[in-house]
């Protein structure tokens, strides 16, 4: 809110480039900026300064921007909890919504919602059902639905796990991987688990009180782990135990261990090292 | 032996006449100064446990459920039962209630109708328990998410209570915040001695706990201190949980064998255990 008295620079001369296809984690502790610059990429929040180009779309400050709604069509929006903007009588309704504001006539829209069901692992039974009398995890699925039924190319994902349990966040990552490759998606994921941005992004955009401090390959970024903890991150836990061992073994491990299967089979193989 | 605080007999609830039972046949002990780990998968029944600890949900039959001695299913004693188990639910935007951060913490103090002059030194007291007393002046939804748990933590303190209920309180939290409201509670349950229910489906959480309780189906499946029920591997996955990292680190290089000696509860045990098998070998 620029010339009130809320006016609060949120972000900070941003310069980031994302390739089509990419999966890209964007992290950075609350208040760090990453949510807000999450909310650009759709027009939702539009800059005071500079510009943004997404596919053929340019936003640009002090700009009007009649193309917005088709902008929308192309960058789906996951928010946090995404299940409290259910909102229709069934889910049916509900994921159609989307569809039908983007000028779809009923049975397309309607034809496209049962096509979108398996991709979300959703059952038709759901279609006729309150939104409101699903479990949580089935909930989110359904909102996640209705982002996917307009066949964005880019996902915006701010949080999706959080409040999950172990399981139903597991399967959640499992169904974003699988999306992006199924949909050929450019993947954008906002999060606070350094362990989901090392094992599924290809770039990992690093934010710190609204300013992009680094960005790179996960094992470029998780190289430096004193200038993380300085910001209020760190390194996946895999990585830390690493350096743990390191420190007490004397030796030196490969510095890209993102999940536990990585970590256990250097762990394997420095045992046998030792044996021999 | 110590002083049973809560103790739940034999308690069963569904929300709906002719739905499934959301507990069933529930026991718990649970005594002063422990810090006790509720877990469960979402929907296993530990936030309706929960809500029984506190008398937001009352029983059907007396003698169910009785904190410190009070039947809850008595209705003199609600007020008494809520005044000494306070709770800090999963959202902190859903639990700020004034402007300031004074306001939010004579909040309840005002409802049981404490003097202004007490209410005073109560508030700063609590304030600087959770080590936010420079924010007096604040608006609450102007801090981070961690700060605002802790101050909905002074508004329970300032009440006095004999013990703290945190309903999945970190689970909306950064890794930072989550480390800022686990600290304060823990220095809480040393210094003033207040006894700690956290309910969580994070087992890295349960850890540090004196005793956890593994709940699923509406039933506590297991109990014992963590080393004991973490070494239940197969109750902890059917339960729908996940072993702590280190566990299940060790878990992975047992099927490729390599046996550790002792139950690695955290990163530095499984480096100790990793170093007395070089040695052996």
């Amino acid at each position: 809110m620029p010339n009130t008295p809320f006016e609060h620079q949120a972000l900070n001369n941003i310069n980031l480039h994302i390739k089509s296809g990419q999966f890209v984690a964007i992290i950075g502790h609350t208040g760090s900026g990453k949510s807000t610059m999450a909310q650009h990429l759709n027009g939702l929040l539009k800059p005071t300064k500079g510009s943004i180009q997404i596919g053929d779309f340019f936003i640009e400050a002090n700009k009007k921007n009649k193309q917005l709604n088709k902008l929308r069509q192309l960058v789906g929006m996951v928010f946090q909890y995404p299940e409290h903007q259910l909102f229709d009588e069934t889910v049916e309704k509900d994921i159609a919504f989307g569809p039908l504001n983007f000028g779809c006539t009923k049975e397309e829209a309607f034809r496209k919602v049962r096509d979108i069901l398996p991709l979300v692992k959703l059952d038709q039974e759901l279609l006729q059902k309150s939104p409101f009398d699903l479990s949580g995890g089935q909930k989110r699925r359904v909102a996640i639905a209705g982002v996917l039924v307009n066949h964005p190319k880019v996902l915006v994902l701010d949080e999706p796990t959080a409040g999950l349990d172990p399981i139903g966040r597991r399967q959640m990552m499992e169904l974003f991987t699988s999306l992006h490759k199924l949909e050929s998606l450019t993947t954008v994921l906002v999060t606070h688990s350094m362990e989901f941005a090392a094992a599924y992004a290809d770039l990992v955009v690093v934010m710190d009180k609204g300013s992009l401090v680094m960005q790179g390959p996960p094992e470029e970024i998780f190289k430096f782990p004193e200038q993380l903890k300085k910001i209020g991150l760190n390194v996946p836990e895999t990585l830390q135990l690493a350096m743990m061992i390191e420190e007490s073994f004397k030796t030196e491990l490969p510095k890209n261990i993102f999940t536990k299967e990585a970590l256990v089979d250097t762990i394997t193989m420095l045992l046998k090292k030792e044996t021999i | 032996m110590k002083k049973e605080l809560i103790q739940i007999n034999g308690l069963s609830f569904k929300y709906d006449e002719d739905g499934d039972e959301v507990l069933s046949n529930v026991d718990l002990t649970i005594h002063e100064g422990e810090w006790v780990s509720i877990v469960g998968h979402n929907g296993s029944g530990k936030s309706t446990l929960a809500k029984f600890l506190n008398a937001l949900l009352i029983p059907n039959e007396s003698n169910v459920v009785l904190v410190e001695g009070l039947d809850t299913v008595n209705e003199e004693n609600i007020w008494e039962v809520r005044k000494r188990v306070g709770m800090v639910f999963q959202n902190p935007d859903n639990q700020m209630v004034a402007t300031t951060v004074r306001d939010d913490v004579a909040f309840g103090l005002e409802n049981i109708g404490i003097p202004p002059k007490e209410m005073v030194a109560r508030i700063e007291w609590a304030l600087k328990r959770v080590n936010m007393e420079r924010y007096t002046e604040y608006e609450p939804h102007r801090l981070s998410g961690g700060q605002k748990q802790r101050i909905a933590i002074a508004g329970i303190l300032a009440m006095r209570p004999s013990i703290i209920i945190l309903d999945e309180a970190t689970s909306m939290l950064d890794p930072i915040g989550r480390q800022e409201v686990l600290e304060t509670v823990r220095m809480l349950k040393k210094e003033d001695g207040i006894t700690v229910i956290n309910i969580t489906h994070d087992l890295e959480e349960a850890v540090n706990s004196d005793i956890v309780f593994v709940m699923n189906r509406g039933n506590i499946k297991i109990h014992g201190t963590p080393r004991y029920i973490f070494q239940q591997t197969e109750e902890i996955i059917g339960a729908g949980l996940e072993l702590p990292f280190s566990l299940e680190v060790q878990k992975q290089l047992k099927s490729k064998g390599y046996q550790l000696s002792n139950a690695c509860l955290t990163k530095e045990d499984l480096v100790n255990e990793l170093w007395k098998l070089r040695l052996k070998t």
